[in-house]
């Protein structure tokens, strides 16, 4: 089958006659697949085991969830506001203590004088069994407050992890998860680091659908897709 | 990782298989997978498909393991050294020929179906439209669509 013919069929679009000239070129000993035996798995989860970081979990959230990628280049796509994101590289702690990796957490309680305009509530919790490990010790509960037409997202009360890796950040999530327990899409609200501070719900969202609360650590690498990386999640409730 | 092994085991360790005896294509297997997991936080689903950065990987380790395997085999060149199956430079032809075929099996069905009567069977537009019935414009759009998905497949921008 020469080139000419594959050209004719694909309007001269040299990046699809490449690709159809692989397919062309292909035997059949290429097209066949071989099984591993089963001691390779028995080999790989034996040396997984022995791995610092036992958490398959995590593995499952970045790359076996293709979804959350493609959907977030969706929600990009999607109309929203910009989102809040602070310069300033201040953390969580309300007082300068000692920032310990992973077991830092700093406690905030915020005194709210009660329910004008809450919406609703949800308590964030830790999975240990799904959530990164950064997690461990953090727990927050947010409401969410109606003010004219716009939403937002406040913390009640928060203990967050204090990260000595100089390139991450907090980010919270409403995620839109459905009935049978699929996440459908997702929205950020932005990066925590203020916790007196609201963080505005994107104009179009509703929380009816996206009632679900997130925290992830995010690595500063402008990679806008959610990381993978949940430490809190909860979900709204009236 | 259970849910990666599943989804791409048998193309990597088919790749290994064609590349290497069976006792080193289970090891390299192992160690794909090993360093799959190690290198997680570098891949980025945005920019490539994980089959592909998975085959990346593959190519890596088994070109790796024939040049050590030469290196010994040099050295033990008054014993019955195992001659290397493949040659460096033919694992990387292989490799991204069995991507190519993980990209078409992807596919849906009929429009596997249709790929492979131009592509493969080397049949015309006309010639497929006479065979199934469908019509011309769909054939057309159908083939192009399953090209690029079968491109999309194959990309991988990754580190």
């Amino acid at each position: 089958m020469g080139d000419n013919r594959i050209d004719d069929m694909l309007d001269g679009d040299d990046d699809l006659a490449e690709i159809a000239a692989a397919i062309h070129a292909l035997d059949v000993d290429d097209r066949e697949l071989i099984a591993p035996p089963d001691d390779v798995w028995d080999g790989i989860a034996t040396a997984l085991a022995d791995e610092p970081s036992t958490d398959e979990r995590t593995v499952t959230h970045v790359t076996s969830t293709p979804a959350v990628s493609s959907i977030s280049e969706r929600r990009q796509r999607l109309e929203r506001q910009t989102r809040p994101r602070s310069v300033s590289r201040s953390m969580l702690m309300a007082a300068a203590a000692a920032i310990v990796v992973v077991a830092a957490v700093g406690t905030y309680v915020v005194n709210r004088t009660g329910g004008a305009g809450t919406i609703a509530t949800a308590e964030l919790a830790y999975d240990p069994a799904a959530y990164d490990a950064l997690g461990e010790n953090a727990v927050a509960s947010v409401r969410l407050i109606g003010d004219g037409g716009a939403f937002r997202i406040e913390f009640d009360e928060a203990a967050l992890p204090a990260s000595e890796l100089a390139e991450e950040d907090l980010e919270l999530w409403l995620l839109q998860i459905d009935d049978a327990g699929e996440l459908v899409d997702l929205v950020s609200l932005g990066i925590v680091d203020d916790i007196d501070g609201g963080y505005t719900v994107p104009e179009g969202y509703s929380t009816d659908d996206y009632s679900v609360v997130d925290i992830s650590v995010e690595p500063r690498d402008g990679v806008e897709q959610h990381s993978g990386r949940t430490i809190l999640r909860g979900e709204l409730s009236a | 990782m259970r849910e990666v092994y599943d989804a791409h085991g048998s193309l990597v360790y088919s790749i290994c298989r064609r590349s290497l005896d069976a006792e080193s294509a289970k090891d390299v297997t192992q160690e794909v997978f090993l360093s799959a997991w190690r290198g997680r936080d570098q891949f980025d689903p945005g920019r490539g498909a994980l089959g592909a950065w998975i085959v990346g990987i593959t190519k890596r380790r088994i070109i790796d393991h024939l040049r050590s395997e030469r290196r010994h085999a040099d050295r033990r060149a008054d014993e019955d050294a195992a001659t290397p199956i493949q040659h460096p430079t033919h694992v990387d032809g292989l490799a991204d020929r069995m991507l190519v075929a993980d990209g078409l099996r992807q596919l849906p069905d009929d429009t596997r179906r249709l790929v492979e009567m131009a592509f493969v069977e080397g049949l015309t537009h006309h010639e497929i439209a006479e065979r199934t019935g469908i019509p011309l414009g769909t054939i057309k759009s159908s083939i192009r669509r399953g090209l690029l998905r079968v491109k999309a497949h194959l990309e991988s921008t990754n580190g």
